[in-house]
């Protein structure tokens, strides 16, 4: 392995899983999960405190030039675009000649659900001699991880882990930690290290949850978005062919916020990418980037453990629910 | 291109409002005239893109205006897709 000389000690607030790995079993046992999940060894996995600052980090410690950023990527990322990238209504990458430079896409996007062929990008820039970060976040413990990747960032908050930022950095990459050592407090390790025993455990709920009602969930997607062109007027962003528990859509003529406020009286914790929901009031840029209605958004990340007689009940209170919100 | 066959002005409404406004008001003007619509809803450009590709009528261009922005868009249908929505927009 040729480790970039120095990468242990430099912005000590990065956890390597080799140093941890020693600590104690249950730690170890952690890191080699989360890092074959990832397709990687230990030693190429760190832990940060949370899932925007492992992004941010990612992408900023590469070798510095330009940065071409997927248009649906997290805010993060795209602050340290040069170029964004533009992306198609179902929110692929869209057909474009790959120069030598620093990419970064998302594997499956946490807002639309739209599934990014990663490994297929990643041959292409590498021939290009350019390098690939990838946001892995959301397809990990459901979907084949893709591993054409040269430093990939999570937050394990995705997979219903602790506030955890993961960062797999191959060994072969070129990253040096971006932050600068301040002070001798500085080198001291910030992340607790039962954070990642959690997020480990969390892992492999998801995933073994994830295995088991995949289809089912799967099935709710798709009548979920036959449901929607029913009730007309409603805006379905994202892929049919996207991931199973993530599906957002927006009704014409209606506000999120209270689109938001009924699903909640009926009992349905639901998200909304609309202005109105936001703290600068600006539409969710997924949204925008993807061509779709950002009024009246509604987004549903689904619990691979969600009773049926819920997802049921959810689907027949959508109509009276939108009726009910554009009358209002 | 050809003069607006209704300019209007949504300035200071917010989402959904500004499109519910721009689907109310189409109505009024024949089938092949363009509306103009104003407006400073940082949301109104990517929705009025939206509702023109939903209910079938034509966004021709959109332009910086004051402190927002102008939209033209061309009907196309005859469809009142507003029905049953309350008056008052």
């Amino acid at each position: 392995m040729n480790a970039t000389p120095g990468r242990f000690t430099l912005g000590g607030n990065l956890a390597n899983a080799q140093s941890l790995s020693t600590a104690t079993p249950s730690l170890g046992l952690a890191c080699q999960e989360i890092a074959t999940h990832l397709g990687i060894s230990p030693q190429e996995l760190y832990f940060v405190g949370d899932g925007p600052l492992a992004h941010t980090l990612a992408i900023a410690g590469l070798p510095t030039g330009p940065r071409q950023v997927s248009a649906i990527e997290r805010a993060e990322l795209l602050a340290q675009a040069s170029e964004t990238l533009s992306v198609s209504p179902s929110g692929h990458l869209l057909e474009r000649a790959i120069v030598a430079s620093t990419y970064s896409l998302g594997w499956v996007n946490g807002e639309i659900g739209s599934i990014q062929e990663i490994d297929s990008w990643a041959a292409r820039i590498h021939q290009s001699e350019g390098l690939l970060h990838s946001d892995l976040s959301y397809g990990l413990g459901v979907l084949p991880t893709p591993t054409g990747w040269d430093i990939a960032s999570i937050d394990a908050r995705a997979f219903g882990g602790p506030t955890l930022g993961i960062l797999a950095i191959k060994s072969r990459t070129r990253w040096s930690d971006p932050l600068p050592t301040l002070s001798p407090r500085y080198g001291q390790v910030h992340v607790d290290e039962r954070l990642i025993v959690e997020a480990a455990a969390a892992l492999k709920t998801y995933e073994s949850l994830a295995k088991k009602h995949y289809e089912r969930i799967s099935t709710f997607n798709r009548d979920l978005r036959a449901k929607c062109a029913e009730v007309a007027h409603i805006d379905v962003a994202g892929d049919p062919a996207g991931i199973a528990h993530i599906i957002t859509f927006s009704v014409l003529y209606a506000q999120g916020e209270e689109l938001v406020r009924a699903f909640a009286k009926e009992g349905f914790e639901v998200a909304s990418g609309s202005a109105c929901m936001s703290t600068n009031l600006e539409p969710s840029h997924v949204l925008v980037a993807t061509g779709r209605l950002t009024h009246g958004n509604v987004r549903l990340i689904i619990p691979y453990d969600e009773p049926a007689d819920s997802l049921a009940r959810f689907m027949e209170v959508l109509p009276r629910i939108v009726e009910g919100v554009r009358q209002a | 291109m050809s003069i607006p066959a209704l300019e209007i002005d949504t300035s200071g409404l917010r989402c959904p409002l500004p499109v519910l406004a721009l689907a109310r008001r189409i109505l009024e003007i024949p089938i092949g005239e363009t509306i103009a619509m104003t407006s400073d809803d940082p949301a109104a450009g990517p929705d009025v893109h939206a509702w023109a590709r939903m209910t079938g009528h034509t966004f021709l261009t959109e332009e910086e205006s004051g402190n927002g922005k102008r939209f033209l868009v061309r009907r196309e249908t005859t469809q009142d897709l507003t029905n049953g929505l309350p008056e008052g927009f």
